[in-house]
């Protein structure tokens, strides 16, 4: 069962291109969308709320076809932006007032709930309120509704470390029926090692890979040896690599066959999804 | 409509940052300061009023905001059609009240020029006709130039129309009018109305496919 379908999308903007990026989100996980700046991690999830319009391509959530065309698909979406979308001359009361009206599953209790868990004054002006506090206000927002699917962008950025954690426990609560989603983008990949169960990694408009974070972590792997392992066939084997004086030190996307080759005569450790997002990001070019 | 109704909620407590301001042009504007030209509030404050009332959703954060909400693109173009006519009303009814005021504190007989009224009514409609399909099309940039453009326009336009209302020429078409009032006052109102559907198409086209 997916939440999000995304088939064949492209979109040229600006001097930047999505260019055929297929991938699925499936319902009762969380899914963290990895990718350095510029990737394109918020043009995807702008067209998925119908920011942006496609250039080819589709998008289903919940079955319902998303993007420009309908708004319906909307009601049962938490969306939580990376910049304040609410009106700054606002109080936190008056924009929860007009938000509301549009949701049917609204819940006041439960609103009222986050905003003391998150000490949040309701009648301060959004524009005196904190990065951090307009974080907390979004997300109150997006959960209050009851939605089946929260789609985040860049949530945790700018955070302090006290409440990313308390938002990523919140992410793994919202999950605990496994009939809810979570689509959240970030190039902070420390976020997703606690929480995440799939990755789609972004890179330069294109898809880099859309597993499960096991299947990601297992499949890759940090080689490290002498220059001498290096020819044109074994430079092949890697996603990134980086030369010294002294030797190397790269990523493969197949462990086990570069094993097979290198033997014992390389140091071989997991990577981290830093070190994966890193190392593709480089490129098979070699540098120091 | 229960989506439009929390939409326009929205306008009318954005415009209400400006309450003040509102207050002092509405009398600066009004004939307790304008003795000679009473009717230069008619022309100015309406389009001061639609100007403000637009503007409050012209920043890109607010707009993302609004298309991220469960309603259709073209249904929150509606809405905002509907918020600068509910303003317009009440900046007409504000302007005549004021005149009123100002008729009882200088000892003037009260008067009631329905003529005007409904006129400034129309061409307000044809103003914020031929202004939102711009909110709709441009960015924030294009759209700033624009408010300069429109508030000078509105400056000029009432210059214009004194000047009009006097001359020979528009006199025949006056008394051309004032032959047949019922009829004439129809034909405006129906252009008004096709002019404004005309600029609602135009505008749900601009911003239906706008990315944010």
């Amino acid at each position: 069962m997916t939440a999000i379908d995304v088939q064949g999308l492209s979109k040229r903007m600006n001097g930047f291109a999505l260019q055929q990026v297929s991938f699925s989100v499936p319902k009762g996980y969380i899914t963290g969308l990895i990718g350095p700046n510029g990737a394109g991690k918020s043009t995807l999830i702008k067209i998925m709320m119908g920011m942006v319009t496609p250039d080819q391509g589709s998008i289903t959530i919940h079955g319902q076809s998303a993007g420009i065309a309908g708004a319906a698909y909307k009601a049962n979406i938490g969306y939580v932006s990376d910049e304040n979308i609410y009106y700054d001359t606002l109080t936190l009361g008056e924009m929860k007032e007009i938000f509301k009206s549009f949701y049917p599953r609204w819940d006041e209790g439960q609103f009222k709930e986050y905003l003391d868990r998150f000490e949040l004054p309701v009648k301060k002006k959004i524009k005196d309120c904190s990065k951090g506090m307009k974080t907390k206000f979004a997300l109150a927002l997006a959960l209050s509704h009851h939605p089946d699917l929260l789609i985040m962008d860049e949530p945790t950025a700018g955070l302090d470390p006290i409440f990313r954690r308390e938002l990523l426990e919140l992410l793994a609560e919202f999950i605990q029926d496994e009939k809810r989603t979570v689509l959240f983008s970030t190039h902070l990949t420390t976020d997703l090692d606690k929480v995440a169960d799939y990755i789609t990694f972004i890179h330069r408009g294109k898809l880099a890979f859309s597993q499960t974070k096991e299947e990601i972590l297992e499949r890759h792997l940090i080689v490290k040896g002498s220059k001498e392992l290096l020819d044109s066939d074994t430079r092949k084997e890697f996603v990134g690599l980086r030369e010294t004086d002294f030797g190397f030190e790269g990523l493969t996307a197949d462990g086990s066959r570069l094993q097979s080759i290198f033997g014992s005569s390389a140091l071989y450790h997991q990577p981290t999804l830093e070190d994966i997002m890193y190392y593709t990001a480089k490129g098979g070019k070699a540098y120091a | 409509m229960h989506s439009i109704g929390g939409l326009m909620k929205k306008d009318f407590l954005l415009i209400r940052r400006f309450i003040w301001l509102l207050a002092i042009y509405a009398v600066v504007f009004s004939g307790i300061m304008q003795k000679e030209n009473h009717t230069l509030i008619y022309s100015l404050f309406p389009g001061l009023l639609l100007i403000l009332g637009i503007s409050s959703d012209s920043q890109r954060s607010a707009q993302q905001f609004l298309v991220s909400l469960p309603v259709p693109r073209n249904r929150l173009v509606l809405s905002k059609y509907l918020s600068s006519l509910i303003l317009v009303v009440a900046a007409v009814l504000i302007a005549t009240g004021m005149n009123f005021a100002s008729d009882l504190l200088y000892g003037h007989p009260v008067h009631l020029d329905l003529m005007l009224i409904v006129g400034t009514f129309l061409s307000m409609v044809v103003f914020m006709s031929i202004y939102l399909p711009f909110f709709y099309w441009l960015g924030l940039k294009g759209f700033q130039v624009v408010n300069v453009v429109m508030m000078i326009a509105i400056m000029v336009a009432n210059g214009v129309m004194t000047s009009l209302l006097t001359a020979s020429d528009f006199r025949f078409l006056q008394d051309r009018f004032l032959e047949q009032p019922g009829l004439s006052w129809i034909f405006l109102i129906l252009l008004t109305l096709l002019v404004s559907v005309i600029s609602y198409l135009i505008s749900c086209r601009a911003f239906r496919t706008r990315d944010l």
